[in-house]
């Protein structure tokens, strides 16, 4: 319970891993670098939350680094058809601008792990400019295909979409925000969006006032992020639920960000700081770190942050 | 008790329709102006909870769920607006998950026993229902349609109910800035203040609140026996857990500081085990000073 300020904590990851002299051409515009002067993340802020997207991918070394050209790619974004209340789903400009990325680099075969909610691309005047891109996407099946998780401590089988086992590369978009259960929801708790409802209750112990509850789902979380590596996380922390989440109504944020990174742990890690939580509060973290699936000590990772 | 109470409900719901009760005070079309219910009204029960509002289900599960009714409306100019009504166990259950919803910066509204405005919600307490009205986002506009649906729905359901003997106490006292939040379990405290490890505390039924820049808990056991052998167990296990903090033990309880630097001071007093949280030392005395006035 040290107190650790979070900007000095931030700069001082960033001085060590990236450098002070890369800072001026990424604050600029988020120009590409190469080799190890990459940050881990690139957190943008701004109100425009499409450019904010883009500049977060190129800063982090552009979208080719992660998805090369002719991949088959499964996107999971936090935006199905049951969150419907303010701050509680991905802003759809920073899927338009994904998706504007991958088209400009040449990748086509898209599909969604998950059907975004209908209404979703008209939640943005920008989507008329997209019309064709959005629709070359292709639905999600529905179809389900159980999978054995030999690393998993409780869920040592799920039921996933089965895109998820067939597409070449994961980008996971969910939406940095409050949960009431695990306090904090990112981009490992987002994988529960390629499982199937069933999977997914069987991580709620239910009718139960046991603590033991929030520690089995946050294991739980953990388990199915084994299933596959997420290849590209990009979280939108623009408006989201502070209080009250995953659900709402509750307190919304502006915060304004858009952060992108490859560690589902360093994103989360980074992630729930913006909500005024220290990476080790959230036990998936904490979980997924001493199971060796990552780390949440931030210190071990090189963060660029645009203000 | 707990569970008896909700396997009564949910028997009761079985055989009597009480289900198809609560569907009812659910408006139906233009019966509120021009909105109209999209696709169809839904019921919620048990478990099935978690398919409603996935994570959003945990704190509802821990004070006590029973039911819940949900629909979407939508109005000529085709404005989106939802209403949901949870049926809650009990009283304290209902006012629990209600006052969950409270903001700081909320207004109050007229609707229910008491209900609360938001930028683009509205949370109403009547009875054992708590009743969530809100709109895709802020539109000052439809105001009064979100005031209206609060007040029609919460009219049709005719129980009402006291809060907590707790809440009531403290709010009689007038000490408290703003709401009173009431907590059963730890997924509750959790969102409120993180002790570590959050298993630290055990208890059954807290309230907290602000007096002044402080936040406030109190714990409230059955006897100062069992208040004290959890501030004790208590202790033990955030010591366990966070070595590198310093533990003070007083003659009734104990003070540490936290990440944020906040002074986290622990008293015990008759069956209550209480917590002021926060940077002002002087004022969280003051703070702790005028619970204790409370709880005499």
């Amino acid at each position: 319970m040290k107190n650790i300020d979070r900007r000095n904590f931030l700069k001082s990851s960033l001085i060590a891993g990236v450098g002070l002299a890369v800072l001026p051409s990424l604050a600029k515009g988020a120009t590409k670098l190469s080799g190890s002067s990459l940050p881990d993340i690139a957190s943008i802020a701004g109100t425009n939350h499409f450019q904010s997207t883009i500049d977060a991918i190129e800063a982090i070394g552009g979208i080719n680094k992660f998805i090369p050209r002719g991949s088959k790619v499964g996107l999971l974004i936090n935006a199905p058809g049951w969150w419907t209340k303010p701050g509680s789903y991905t802003h759809t400009n920073i899927v338009l601008a994904t998706l504007k990325l991958l088209n400009d680099a040449g990748i086509s075969d898209i599909c969604y792990l998950i059907d975004p909610a209908a209404e979703f691309f008209s939640r943005s005047p920008l989507s008329e400019k997209y019309t064709s891109l959005i629709s070359s996407i292709k639905k999600c099946s529905g179809n389900y295909v159980e999978v054995n998780i030999p690393n998993a401590v409780k869920v040592k089988k799920a039921k996933v979409i089965k895109e998820l086992l067939q597409v070449d590369k994961l980008i996971n978009i969910p939406i940095n925000k409050h949960h009431s259960g695990v306090l904090y929801t990112g981009c490992m708790k987002n994988m529960m969006g390629a499982c199937s409802g069933d999977t997914n209750k069987s991580f709620h112990q239910s009718i139960s006032k046991d603590v033991e509850d929030v520690e089995h789902l946050s294991q739980c979380i953990v388990d199915i992020n084994h299933i596959r590596k997420q290849d590209l996380c990009i979280t939108d922390a623009t408006e989201v639920l502070k209080t009250n989440g995953p659900f709402g109504p509750g307190e919304i944020a502006k915060i304004n960000k858009v952060f992108a990174g490859s560690s589902p742990v360093a994103m989360d890690a980074y992630g729930c700081t913006l909500l005024d939580y220290r990476p080790q509060d959230i036990r998936t973290n904490v979980l997924a770190s001493e199971q060796g699936f990552g780390n949440y000590d931030l210190k071990k990772y090189s963060i660029f942050e645009k203000e | 008790m707990r569970y008896l109470i909700i396997f009564m409900l949910l028997s009761i719901n079985l055989t009597n329709g009480i289900g198809a009760e609560l569907k009812n005070i659910l408006p139906g079309n233009k019966e509120i102006d021009d909105w109209q219910v999209v696709d169809s009204i839904r019921t919620i029960k048990g478990n099935q909870l978690f398919d409603y509002i996935d994570g959003g289900a945990e704190i509802f599960v821990e004070y006590g769920f029973v039911q819940a009714v949900s629909a979407t409306y939508k109005d000529n100019a085709n404005r989106q607006l939802q209403a949901e009504v949870y049926e809650m166990a009990d009283s304290a259950a209902s006012y629990g998950a209600y006052s969950f919803y409270l903001n700081s910066e909320g207004q109050n509204a007229n609707a229910g026993q008491e209900a609360q405005i938001i930028d683009y919600y509205c949370v109403v307490r009547k009875g054992n229902c708590v009743i969530v009205i809100s709109i895709p986002q802020a539109d000052e506009g439809l105001f009064k349609s979100i005031e209206k649906f609060a007040s029609a729905i919460a009219s049709k359901y005719n129980q009402t109910n006291a809060k907590p003997e707790l809440v009531s106490k403290i709010e009689k006292a007038s000490i408290a800035l703003g709401h009173i939040k009431y907590i059963e379990g730890s997924v509750g405290l959790g969102n409120i203040y993180r002790f570590i490890p959050g298993s630290a505390i055990k208890f059954s039924t807290a309230v907290s609140f602000f007096i002044d820049k402080t936040k406030c808990l109190v714990f409230d056991y059955n006897t100062p026996e069992e208040a004290n052998n959890n501030a004790a167990m208590a202790l033990q296990k955030m010591q366990q857990s966070n070595p590198d903090v310093a533990f003070t033990k007083t003659d009734n309880g104990f003070f540490f500081t936290d990440f944020k630097n906040n002074q986290v001071k622990a008293l015990l007093y008759k069956n209550y085990l209480t917590f002021t949280i926060g940077k002002d030392v002087e004022k969280a005395k003051i703070a702790e000073e005028k619970i204790v006035e409370v709880l005499k």
